[in-house]
């Protein structure tokens, strides 16, 4: 057993995290935007993770070694919702009606999801902050 | 008149001495010295330090941009060195101890 696992494991997390923190900040940025290289308005994003999956039976069985248990980004998918029809006749991207295609983002509920982001960060630095301070006890039996 | 604590130590315990004798030949058969564990634990806390040097150059040099994970390696690095110093401390402990024996 590796005596940095525990170390890795947050480690992970902060790496995840620090993604879905660019993609939310990519959401607000992105809150008002009508073009892209798709066509239409700007799609929400959203991050999935996946746990690093435990060690398979055959793996296992073949003694191969154990990937270190953690998270993994799996990746970042556009979410499905239409965008909203804004009436906005001056816009330059307004329809025949006058309506325009705005991304389907909320501030509000990005600006939740950032708050739920960095605090689970903390979180992470708190683990690892908490295994540090194990350690260094540890090391202080001998003195 | 026969001290029984004395005469157990002329004696030997039975228990004892053939334990240390296995020590010794179990010591052959697995092939690594005390000193050689040592000498690969200071080689790995040496790897974990170059890393961590590596990743903070990286860092430095704009390469990475995860101050995260340098910072997780530069802590590795000093708690493994730490680890090394306690061992160090101990072993210099130990050599002190068996210098100060009176003869």
């Amino acid at each position: 057993m590796d005596p940095f696992s525990s170390m890795d494991i947050s480690a992970s997390a902060l790496s995840a995290l620090r993604v879905r923190m660019n993609v939310i900040a990519d959401n607000l940025a992105n809150v008002d935007t009508t073009r892209t290289r798709e066509g239409g308005p700007y799609r929400k994003k959203e991050v999935v993770f996946g746990a690093v999956q435990d060690q398979s039976f055959a793996d296992a069985l073949s003694g191969a070694a154990q990937a270190t248990p953690g998270v993994q980004l799996l990746g970042i998918v556009q979410s499905q919702t239409p965008p909203r029809r804004v009436l906005n006749p001056s816009h330059p991207d307004a329809d025949a009606q006058g309506f325009v295609l705005m991304p389907d983002i909320n501030p509000l509920i990005e600006m939740v999801d950032m708050l739920s982001a960095t605090r689970a960060y903390e979180a992470n630095v708190t683990a690892i902050q908490s295994w540090k301070t194990m350690t260094n006890k540890a090391l202080e039996i001998g003195r | 008149m026969a001290d029984p604590l004395i005469t157990g130590i002329g004696e030997g315990r039975p228990g004892l001495l053939p334990s240390l004798g296995n020590a010794a030949s179990d010591k052959a058969k697995e092939g690594k010295s005390f000193g050689e564990t040592l000498r690969e634990s200071v080689a790995e806390v040496n790897k974990l330090q170059q890393a961590a040097e590596a990743q903070a150059k990286d860092l430095a040099l704009g390469k990475t941009k995860d101050v995260a994970q340098t910072l997780i390696a530069i802590e590795k690095a000093n708690i493994s060195f730490q680890l090394m110093l306690q061992v160090r401390n101990k072993l210099v402990e130990a050599y002190q101890e068996v210098m100060r024996t009176q003869m």
